[in-house]
């Protein structure tokens, strides 16, 4: 449908009609047709326009046909495309790059630690048989320790059980002295009463013999 | 430019970043070094091994000897600190001189005595140094079926180490503590008294101080002992005999 902005005044030539192409967007863009052309059925509105010169105008700055619109869309998204797929290679490649060539060292690095492993491997056998020795020195060591221990624990028993006899046998003797004495005074005391210390001290004395008789078999049976 | 273009141009876009999410990343940097953790500390743990080849619990177990008035008696105890031993109470009884000696046969004298009438337990102390290594004592009393080691020197001989089994909880057959007290199958000896009954973490949970017929032996709780040691008014000082 075509519509003229202003009236035409009597007389003058009808000016020829342009169709004005608007686009979706808004803005209108002319496009050269004949005025007696019935507007399209498709693609944009159609609008006339006023005079030649602007028609002419018009004409140069006209939009391209909708298939080469498209094609441009299309251009433009396979440009972008290209260009992000340019810079995927591009990063792809230079992180391969890098994996390769932290590859490349650690297989080096792999390389040098085994040759280290098979050395510390030889010298944890060679620590491992020496520690058996020497857990071995050490037990028998401490089972010497101990032995010395418990001898010098057994003879200071002997000394302090000795010492202590000493003091019995001291006593022992000390009673049989005083018991003589008594039996040289024997008018003073009742022959009751000698008799009782008489045992009491053969008692004390033969206890104290009869412990050091066990003493020395206790020493003689070790 | 239509409003197609633009989603096309977006959409483009989109599936560029979303792409970029997975891509793989680049790799790090190599450690320069890596010095790893010791799995293992000989110089730990109840159990470790000191310089010597002894262990702790061997180091903490001390011999005693009592020369008593007119006898002579050995038994054992172990060291709470530098200058603490925990015995039984009959194994310092009657005593004229109190004599220790250590693992390693270094001979200390005691210098001073006391236990308490609640269990069969004193607390012996000394101005020379016990040593350097203690007896770590447990916070719970050991129930039925926990197995107990025990270190000491029966009949007064060798340092020696048995193992046992918690029976459980038993009157006390000496009749010499409050409360009960726990039997073990863990078989000692006369000497034995005094020794430390350890768990499995090395940690002191008993006191032996007797047996029965059945090679059954009865230890003083740790939670006794425990009693005894935060109240020191139940200890009374042992005078000297003879």
């Amino acid at each position: 449908m075509s519509t003229p902005d202003e009236p035409t005044p009597r007389g003058q030539r009808q000016p020829a009609t342009f169709p004005v192409v608007v686009p979706k967007s808004g803005l209108p863009v002319f496009a050269p047709v004949a005025a007696s052309s019935a507007p399209r059925s498709e693609g944009p509105t159609v609008a006339e326009a006023h005079t030649a010169p602007d028609a002419l105008a018009a004409y140069e700055h006209s939009p391209a046909p909708p298939t080469r619109t498209h094609a441009r869309v299309w251009v433009g998204v396979l440009t972008v495309a290209s260009l992000a797929l340019a810079t995927f290679a591009a990063y792809l490649w230079v992180i391969n790059t890098q994996w390769q060539q932290q590859n490349d060292e650690l297989r080096v690095s792999v390389a040098e630690l085994e040759g280290k492993v098979e050395s510390s491997a030889a010298q944890v056998a060679d620590l491992q048989s020496e520690l058996l020795v020497a857990q071995a020195n050490l037990d028998g060591a401490t089972g010497r320790v101990t032995d010395l221990a418990d001898t010098s624990a057994n003879a200071r028993d002997q000394v302090a059980f000795l010492t202590e006899l000493a003091d019995s046998f001291q006593q022992c003797s000390q009673a049989q002295e005083t018991r003589i004495a008594h039996l040289q005074d024997a008018s003073s005391y009742t022959a009751a009463s000698l008799a009782a210390e008489g045992r009491d001290v053969k008692k004390y004395c033969d206890g104290v013999i009869d412990t050091y008789t066990e003493f020395l078999t206790t020493v003689e049976s070790h | 430019m239509s409003r197609r273009t633009v989603a096309a141009l977006a959409t483009a876009c989109v599936l560029a970043l979303a792409g970029c999410s997975l891509l793989p990343a680049a790799p790090g940097d190599l450690p320069t070094g890596f010095v790893p953790a010791p799995s293992v500390s000989p110089g730990q743990g109840p159990g470790a091994l000191s310089p010597d080849g002894f262990t702790a619990a061997q180091r903490m177990t001390v011999r005693v000897r009592n020369v008593g008035c007119g006898f002579l008696s050995t038994g054992t105890g172990f060291a709470l600190d530098a200058h603490t031993l925990v015995t039984n109470r009959h194994v310092i009884e009657d005593s004229k001189t109190l004599q220790l000696q250590t693992y390693d046969g270094r001979f200390i004298s005691a210098t001073a005595v006391a236990s308490t009438t609640v269990a069969d337990i004193a607390i012996v102390t000394t101005e020379e140094s016990l040593g350097a290594t203690f007896a770590q004592v447990a916070r719970e009393d050991p129930v039925e079926s926990d197995v107990v080691t025990v270190i000491g020197y029966p009949k007064g001989g060798r340092l020696s180490t048995v193992a046992g089994v918690v029976l459980g909880a038993a009157p006390d057959p000496l009749k010499s503590a409050v409360g009960t007290v726990l039997a073990t199958t863990a078989v000692v000896e006369n000497g034995s008294s005094g020794s430390p009954v350890l768990n499995e973490d090395g940690m002191v949970v008993g006191v032996v101080y007797a047996k029965n017929d059945y090679s059954q032996s009865f230890i003083v709780p740790v939670s006794t002992l425990a009693t005894l040691l935060e109240q020191t008014s139940l200890l009374v000082p042992e005078p000297a005999r003879c």
